[in-house]
């Protein structure tokens, strides 16, 4: 018996990742089938490759962050200021080339090197500092929007460059870039999540802080680089929305860190840090875009559409808690 | 002494994989001070929390009064005036003096609101029959530890408790208060309340108890008058038990010193002055009572803690360790006290647990070499007979013993020189405990040095090549092999002898 067993751990090793994946997230993808079979039959413009392509490239800015946000979670901690990172750096690359004459590049390179100081300005206060996250990422949200406000005088800043609009409103044949961002990003990160010592370390830190700890993992750098990724992603992410929309708005982004949250929450990413996958996000991502522009075509009031995205939440982390519960009693 | 108040008969309580109570038996008149003795996991707290509604019993009757009762929960055990102090003491800080008092059953006045002044009335009276040195108006933060536990002890008395247990009510508390606390006894025993009064120090027991109940391996050994015994005595009641033959040890040829601690003090105090070495291949025992600071100790030489003053030699070069990655980096691991808390990620698979400590291993930027990762974590299920269903099992739904290897085998795995292992064996079956002691065996024969602290004398008398005492934050003596004796190495954990 024991032989058996230590034959299938070895070689059935990708079969074994895959009935995982399966178990992690068949329940999401259930979700995901149903919703997208739901469109089909309430709207007949629902399942066009137009559509879908609409689709794609309005949950990329959201999918950046919600990645982001993955990470973050894993290790048991939150990140509020996923907006503000978006205004600032989205406004900042405008800026810097409408008023100080910046190629594309550097300006967008500058903008994300941004995003990447104040994401590990978060996590120096969450780690160095020991300000609980729920309070230190607000507490930055309020500074970067401020700076945002006060760089663009409150008012979008307009600009008159031919590659900047590109970023965000390009296409490749059909594909909207943003969409193929998004992709290039989940499967960057995928791997970094999957495949590096760094992402077993977050799964450790949020697993339990202590026994990672003990074992030797520095938590409080791995805690550190994963506001870092988090700040590079929403900076990002705010670029590109920036670059879509055509001027640099700093009111972009408002509520961004709540979708980004709703995206992991949805995805079956556990609050409590630890389990979770970065697929999973990314489908949640899906599910709340289809769920979105099912009830636009169907012409839905959009204050109706914040209600029921609410309860989507609502819903979905009582699932987590009821398949929390589950597994205990199993 | 009054008539038999409270009478526990054959009380037995099992835990998974541990039998806590063993069919204990004792009784309680009106008016005594009643010690309950007994080294670490006797039994003394497992048998209060039963007496307080907290666990039910499995078999045996509790009678109260002369009339069978059985406590579905603590508020029932209260309401019949049974009221336990914890030895962590459950106020709430920034509240008053009298709110902690009156906690959930504050008399209510018109409209439903709280009567303070009625509250703060009654609080004073009680403070002051107590002839308590606070005000019911202070807040609690502001008192001392002695206070608090005359907080605690007028909490009870505002409830017309009859039976007070106190569990180490002078653990925290300097000399000069505990006497204050001695002579608050002395009122209520006078007052006709009786008092069950853990502790293990021998003084404090002769001077305040009337009667003393030895305690060892959850059965009651001997119920005694506290004026008919000496210390020597009841050290003997405690220890009792043969060595177990369980014990797996091979004579070592220890080899050169690997680690050497000198003087260390920790940074608060907790661990002051302490020295001790350790050689190749050789398994040192940390003895003591829960809270001498063997834990606090081994804390600094795995990086958890900083130093004050003295420092830690590895191999003769001085070391100075900020994090456990830096101790691990030079080849010390630990086993730590809690495996839930501080030792897996329970959540996680058993592959993932015990390829933590190796990832370097196996996995380079962006690549994983799940192969090896298996062959890993198989070896190790393999070899220390780990019984789990598949690599991708939770650990959370594994036992305290197949736990504890996954544990252990996460340092195998990083083969470190020193390993330290604190209650190596805690809530584990005997079986497993068993296995772990071979592997000690084995890994100090292999030349793996082992630093293991453990309240379970037997143990630690069973593995060690020595033993350091520990009480109140200093190494109090050293034992070499040819000298162990449990009665001995007791006294100095009690602190009934004082040299070395």
């Amino acid at each position: 018996m024991g032989k058996s067993r230590l034959e299938t751990g070895a070689i059935g090793g990708r079969w074994h990742d895959l009935q995982g994946m399966l178990k992690v997230n068949g329940g999401v993808l259930a979700a995901f089938v149903l919703v997208f079979l739901a469109g089909t039959l309430l709207t007949s413009k629902f399942c066009t490759m137009d559509n879908m392509m609409s689709i794609l490239r309005s949950i990329a800015c959201n999918a950046l962050c919600a990645y982001g946000m993955t990470f973050i979670i894993l290790t048991g901690n939150i990140d509020l200021s996923v907006g503000s990172f978006m205004s600032l750096c989205g406004c900042l690359s405008s800026l810097l080339i409408a008023k100080a004459g910046f190629g594309t590049a550097a300006a967008v390179g500058i903008a994300l090197l941004v995003g990447l100081v104040f994401g590990g300005l978060n996590g120096f206060m969450v780690t160095k500092m020991g300000i609980p996250a729920f309070l230190a990422t607000p507490a930055n949200m309020n500074m970067l929007r401020g700076i945002s406000y006060l760089l663009t005088n409150g008012r979008p800043v307009v600009f008159t460059n031919d590659v900047f609009p590109k970023i965000g409103a390009g296409f490749v044949g059909p594909i909207p870039l943003p969409a193929i961002y998004m992709v290039v990003a989940f499967v960057l990160l995928w791997i970094v999540l999957n495949r590096t010592r760094f992402g077993r370390k977050v799964y450790a830190v949020g697993g339990n802080l202590v026994a990672a700890r003990y074992s030797g993992v520095n938590t409080n750098r791995t805690l550190f680089f994963v506001y870092c990724i988090s700040g590079v992603l929403s900076a990002f992410s705010g670029i590109i929305l920036i670059s879509r929309l055509g001027s640099g708005q700093p009111t972009i982004g408002d509520g961004a860190e709540l979708d980004a949250i709703a995206a992991c929450v949805v995805g079956g990413v556990s609050m409590k840090g630890g389990s979770g996958t970065l697929f999973g996000a990314l489908i949640g991502c899906l599910i709340i875009g289809a769920f979105s522009n099912i009830l636009n075509l169907m012409g839905v009031n959009s204050f109706i559409q914040l209600i029921v995205k609410g309860a989507i939440i609502v819903i979905s982390v009582y699932i987590d808690i009821l398949r929390m519960r589950m597994a205990r009693r199993a | 002494m009054g008539s038999v108040i409270l009478k526990m008969e054959g009380i037995t309580k099992a835990f998974p994989g541990v039998k806590a109570l063993k069919g204990v038996s004792f009784d309680l008149r009106e008016g005594e001070v009643h010690a309950l003795l007994g080294e670490n996991g006797a039994g003394k707290s497992t048998l209060m929390k039963c007496l307080a509604g907290i666990y039910s019993v499995d078999s045996g009757t509790i009678e109260y009064n002369g009339l069978p009762v059985v406590f579905k929960n603590a508020m029932e055990s209260i309401h019949l005036g049974i009221s336990v102090i914890h030895q962590e003491l459950a106020l709430a800080e920034q509240l008053t003096v009298a709110d902690n008092m009156f906690a959930g059953q504050e008399p209510l006045g018109k409209l439903g609101l709280i009567n303070r002044r009625a509250i703060h009335t009654q609080c004073q009276a009680i403070l002051r029959s107590l002839d308590a040195n606070f005000t019911s108006y202070d807040r609690v933060f502001t008192l001392s530890t002695a206070q608090k536990q005359m907080l605690e002890i007028a909490k009870a008395i505002n409830r017309r408790t009859k039976v007070l247990v106190m569990d180490e009510p002078t653990a925290a508390v300097s000399h000069k208060e505990v006497e204050k606390i001695f002579r608050l006894i002395g009122r209520l025993r006078d007052q006709g309340i009786t008092i069950v009064y853990i502790s293990h120090r021998m003084d404090e027991i002769f001077r305040v108890a009337d009667r003393i109940t030895v305690l060892r391996d959850g059965a009651n050994v001997k119920t005694v008058m506290a004026k008919e015994i000496d210390k020597d005595a009841l050290v003997r009641m405690m220890v009792g038990y043969s060595l177990d033959r369980y014990y797996q040890k091979n004579a070592a040829a220890p080899g050169e010193v690997v680690l050497e601690a000198q003087n260390i003090t920790r940074r608060d105090n907790r661990v002051r002055n302490a020295s001790f070495t350790l050689r190749r291949g050789e398994i040192v025992g940390f003895a003591g009572l829960v809270g001498s600071g063997r834990t606090e100790l081994i804390e600094t030489i795995f990086g958890l803690c900083r130093l004050r003053s003295g420092q830690i030699l590895l191999k003769g070069n001085p070391v100075r360790f900020r994090s456990p990655e830096d101790a691990l980096k030079a080849g010390i691991c630990l086993v730590p006290e809690d495996r839930k808390l501080q030792g897996l990620i329970l959540d996680n698979t058993v592959r993932f647990n015990l390829t933590l400590g190796v990832l370097r291993q196996f996995m380079g930027m962006g690549h994983i070499n799940r192969k090896k990762e298996n062959e890993i974590a198989n070896r190790y299920v393999e070899s220390l007979s780990i019984k789990v269903p598949s690599l991708h099992t939770k650990a959370i739904s594994l036992s305290g013993g197949n736990q504890q290897k996954i544990v252990l085998s996460k340092w195998l795995a990083a083969s470190t020189a020193i390993m330290i292992l604190d209650e190596p064996t805690r809530g584990i079956d005997v079986g497993a405990k068993a296995e772990i002691y071979a592997l000690m065996d084995r890994l100090a024969a292999s030349g793996v040095s082992i630093i293991m602290v453990s309240s379970e004398l037997p143990e630690v008398l069973g593995m060690s090549d020595r033993i350091y005492v520990m009480r109140e934050g200093e190494i109090k003596t050293c034992v070499e092999k040819e000298q162990f004796n449990q009665e001995e190495i007791l006294k100095y954990a009690l602190g009934v002898r004082e040299d070395g």
